[in-house]
């Protein structure tokens, strides 16, 4: 498959096998989406692609040009707990958005989507940002008690 | 991380796949994050299988009444491993992000169909993610297609996308994971142990922020639980209102009443004939395939009575209709395991009161270790099946 002189024989047996059950499951699943009546094909296509593009040229680019211009000011021993930050607060983001804006509310039944997800959600990313900047603050006092301690020693 | 692009000429194709400088891509970071994906996958797909078994069982398959919230846990794991897919997939995807632009797009034919491979794994990856977390948030417009099968063949898809990108990166998997762990140059930035870190505080913030929603005990820190188990009519949450199943009037009438058909014949049983049979009270959760569940104390009839009332015996199936109509969950068949079960009631009251029209009043089907959609509500009608 992959052409590399050094895999064994078994891996390249285990990789035979993977790959022909995978064919053997994605068709089954192919095949059933297609003669299943109860998928509207077009809808499917156009739902899947809208992912799948929105995702790679849209989501991702935007995601590493934030998170790049974001932390590209900070000092160099702030940076990894801001990213960390910045990746928790996007992935959280993307599962509370469609409770945010709350489209799946329904008139006769209070019990679906009970709750206030603008505080929720605004409480979830308070919470993270706290956090870091807890962590942050502590790896400042941190680094500026050992640098008196050089400053002491030197004279 | 990318560097700013100079001059335009830089986005020329050949050099796209340069732009992204972060040092912390590499086989090691992509095969760990791979396994744990890997790993959240299988569980996805077992116990999705699973509740799709249960609702549709295959001739082979066998699902016992005990433990009685066996199904509450195998679909709360499905919801929330679900949800932790977010943060993996996230990173993972950007850890192999570059190559979506390598230039030439292949290297030759087996190549060209390997990427065709990769672009069915990532299309049904977002599609199984993104159709789960619009399904949990009740918002159904998006997917004017039939969620349910949708992502079931989906699921499929993705199973067998997986096991060729598995396949046919076990070589670079193994490589990596022998290859003793390299320092990385202290790059600017988070370290590959602190992405990881990043990655599992991801999944612990969605779980505590959302789990709620099956674990009790955690309603009130789950800030973001599409359900609450404590808020409905009764203190239950409800999935089909008496209104939205177009029922209310059939089912508050005085003229209501219950056909229980069996081998010797046809009862016609009035609210107050089924008040007067044996009552039996059990502590039973509704446990939703939306990944919410909520424990209450049920009293009512069993259902086994009801059929040996009409000579049914033990070891049938048991036929269970709603007086709603037209809804693919309108009726639910009770196999003998569940059937049998002196737990399985035709429950009257909830928490000790009259069931609430939205809960099924006159009486609802409540039965360990199933569904909540198949526990069927305005109930009808109770056939035992020969
Ligand atoms: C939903 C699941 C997954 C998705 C969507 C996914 C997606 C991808 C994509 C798009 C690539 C780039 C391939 C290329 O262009 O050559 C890739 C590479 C890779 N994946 Fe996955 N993957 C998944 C699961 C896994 C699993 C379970 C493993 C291993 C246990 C794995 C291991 C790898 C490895 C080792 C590479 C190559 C990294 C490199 O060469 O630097 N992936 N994956």
């Amino acid at each position: 498959m992959t052409g590399h002189g050094t895999t064994s024989r078994t891996t390249t047996w285990l990789q035979r096998l993977l790959v022909a059950g995978g064919v053997l499951a994605a068709g089954y699943g192919v095949a059933g989406l297609v003669t299943d009546p109860s998928v509207a094909k077009q809808p499917y296509l156009r739902y899947t692609l809208t992912v799948l593009l929105g995702h790679d040229l849209l989501v991702m680019p935007l995601a590493i040009l934030i998170g790049l211009l974001a932390t590209r000011w900070l000092p160099q021993w702030a940076r990894p707990a801001v990213q960390g930050a910045l990746l928790v607060t996007a992935t959280l983001t993307a599962v509370a958005l469609p409770l945010v804006l709350g489209y799946g509310r329904r008139p006769d039944d209070p019990s679906a989507l009970p709750r206030d997800y603008h505080r929720g959600y605004l409480i979830a990313v308070a919470a993270i940002w706290l956090t870091t900047a807890t962590l942050l603050a502590l790896r400042a006092a941190r680094s500026r008690r050992t640098s008196a301690t050089q400053h002491q020693e030197e004279t | 991380m990318v560097r700013l692009p100079e001059p335009l000429t830089r986005l020329h194709p050949t050099r796209l796949s340069r732009l992204f400088t972060s040092r912390l891509r590499s086989p090691q970071l992509t095969s760990r994050l791979g396994m744990l994906l890997g790993a959240a996958v299988a569980v996805c797909f077992a116990t999705g299988y699973l509740s799709h078994a249960i609702q549709h069982p295959p001739a082979w398959f066998y699902w016992p009444s005990r433990p009685v919230n066996l199904y509450r846990i195998t679909q709360g794991l499905h919801v929330a491993t679900g949800l932790a897919i977010v943060p993996l997939l996230a990173v993972k995807l950007w850890s192999v992000y570059p190559k979506l632009f390598r230039w030439p797009p292949f290297r030759d034919a087996a190549h060209a169909v390997e990427r065709l491979s990769l672009f069915l794994l990532v299309a049904a990856a977002l599609f199984q993610v993104t159709t789960g977390i619009l399904n949990i948030a009740l918002w159904y417009s998006p997917m004017s297609f039939f969620f349910t099968t949708a992502h079931y063949w989906t699921a499929w898809i993705l199973a067998g996308a997986l096991l060729i990108h598995i396949g046919v990166k076990l070589p670079v998997v193994r490589r990596a994971l022998a290859a003793p762990s390299r320092r990385p140059t202290e790059a600017a930035g988070l370290s590959r142990r602190g992405l990881l870190t990043a990655v599992a505080s991801a999944i612990g913030v969605i779980t505590v922020a959302t789990v709620g929603q099956t674990l009790r005990p955690l309603a009130g820190i789950s800030v973001l639980g599409p359900r609450d188990p404590r808020v409905g009519p009764q203190g239950l949450p409800v999935n089909k209102t008496a209104a939205g199943a177009g029922v209310t009037t059939a089912a508050a009438g005085p003229g209501y009443r219950l056909e229980v058909v069996g081998p010797s014949g046809i009862l016609r049983l009035s609210l107050g004939d089924l008040a007067a049979l044996p009552q039996h009270t059990a502590q039973l959760p509704i446990t939703c395939v939306e990944g919410w569940s909520a424990t209450a104390t049920w009293t009512g009839v069993r259902i086994r009575d009801l059929a040996a009332a009409v000579g049914g015996q033990p070891g049938a199936s048991v036929r269970v209709e709603s007086l709603e109509r037209g809804s693919p969950y309108s009726t639910s068949t009770l196999p003998p395991p569940h059937a049998d079960d002196p737990l399985t009631l035709l429950a009257l009251t909830v928490n000790g009161e009259p069931l609430d029209l939205d809960h099924g009043h006159p009486c609802r089907l409540i039965a360990p270790n199933r569904p909540g959609v198949l526990q069927t509500k305005w109930v009808s009608r109770v056939q035992v099946l020969t």
